[in-house]
């Protein structure tokens, strides 16, 4: 361990030589490599986390580098992947973590790698994922944070398998509709905010000082001054079907649909096609010759004006310049 | 009527009456929230309960981005 580097971190008591060396442990998958997964990868790396893996679908685009601090100009020129901007850039921070990077859509199959995750820290833009962390983290008795923002406001909650309720427990069910980066906007504040509740209980569970944690349900509005904070334990539903000792973990099952997600905040809907034997980006390619596309090492971006159809080779596919998912799924059904 | 909401003193019409009636006040009634009244937290049912001048509420809105 490099004594020097988190010298100040061992410094501080609650952590310590024997929490600094369970932060160098320490396994953590990262979801989402926004305004929240860009902030708190890169304190996890300068904290010296041993093991980081990052999940991320999207690609850098220029209205990402106001609040996305990890990205430069130049990785939204390039159209780089989060994951893989990310990848590059936390490892110029700290050479010594392990950084696993993926791109792509999370789902209950791609989950499965990740049992052995010390935390998972949610750091994505939908509920629709939320709700498969959520029931995924409670099966296998991994802790999980969630943070959200939008505007100037943001929240957290830390759930504890076997301890506290779960966000099925809170929410009951997937809102639809609710405000978006897209409608509301957001400052970079409101993004700090969340990352220093996520990341201070991270560091608390990982320093195995569980006393400390703040057990509260806590949001704040940043440009109204406000801030609420409820202890929720009583809201823990003995019939949950997501945590409850007669969990079927709804959320983890399986379909086989082509599945849709409108992006927070990028007038963009997300297709993700069925699983197709030997589909590959190149071959695609081959049968777009007279279209008008570009391409790089890790997608095709196809002119469909008004729209544009960007593919990746995990075989989503974005429509730019729409909301509405039938508009989208038209156009995608013209290309595959 | 004056209530304490997120820690900040407001005034509402005489009719808001109820916590449901509360949550419309504040144009919260599509998003998920987790309301506490005078400390305690209301079930998802429990959103009829009267409220009282000088009522203490901490209301805590989910959103998804990030």
């Amino acid at each position: 361990m490099d004594s020097v580097r988190y010298s100040r971190q061992i410094l501080f008591e609650p952590i310590g030589t024997t929490g600094q060396q369970a932060l160098q442990d320490a396994h953590i998958l990262v979801i989402g490599l926004g305004a929240l997964g860009s902030q708190i990868t890169e304190q996890c790396v300068r904290a010296g986390v041993g093991h980081l893996s990052i999940v991320d679908r999207d690609y850098v685009d220029y209205s990402n580098l106001q609040r996305q601090t990890l990205y430069h100009e130049q990785d939204a020129e390039q159209g780089l992947p989060k994951a893989v901007a990310a990848h590059q850039h936390l490892r110029a921070i700290n050479q010594s973590v392990q950084i696993d990077a993926y791109i792509e859509d999370v789902s209950p199959a791609f989950l499965t790698q990740f049992k052995q995750v010390d935390v998972i820290i949610d750091a994505t833009d939908n509920f629709d994922i939320r709700f498969i962390v959520n029931d995924f983290a409670y099966q296998q008795q991994i802790p999980w944070i969630y943070g959200a923002c939008v505007g100037s406001y943001g929240l957290s909650y830390t759930f504890l398998p076997n301890e506290t309720p779960c966000l099925h427990c809170l929410m009951q069910k997937i809102p639809l509709g609710s405000a978006t980066c897209d409608t509301a906007g957001i400052i970079a504040p409101a993004v700090s905010q969340v990352v220093v509740w996520q990341m201070t209980e991270l560091l608390k569970i990982l320093a195995k000082q569980y006393d400390a944690l703040r057990g509260t349900l806590i949001s704040t509005d940043l440009w109204k001054n406000e801030i609420a904070e409820v202890r929720v334990q009583s809201l823990k539903d003995p019939a949950c079907p997501c945590c409850s000792s007669h969990a079927t973990h709804p959320y983890l099952q399986a379909d086989n649909q082509l599945k849709t997600a409108i992006l927070c905040g990028r007038d963009t809907v997300q297709l993700r096609m069925n699983q197709r034997e030997n589909w590959s980006l190149a071959q695609f390619a081959e049968t777009l010759q007279g279209q008008n596309y570009t391409q790089n090492d890790y997608l095709i971006r196809i002119d469909a004006k008004p729209y544009t159809l960007v593919v990746f080779q995990d075989g989503r596919v974005f429509v730019h310049g729409t909301k509405d998912v039938l508009t989208a799924k038209k156009l995608y059904y013209k290309y595959f | 009527m004056q209530l304490r909401v997120n820690g900040h003193f407001i005034d509402v019409p005489e009719e808001v009456q109820t916590v449901a009636a509360l949550v419309d006040f504040l144009a919260l009634q599509s998003k998920v929230i987790i309301v506490e009244q005078n400390g305690v937290i209301l079930q998802a049912d429990e959103h009829e309960r009267a409220i009282q001048p000088s009522d203490s509420f901490e209301i805590v809105t989910f959103v998804g981005g990030g």
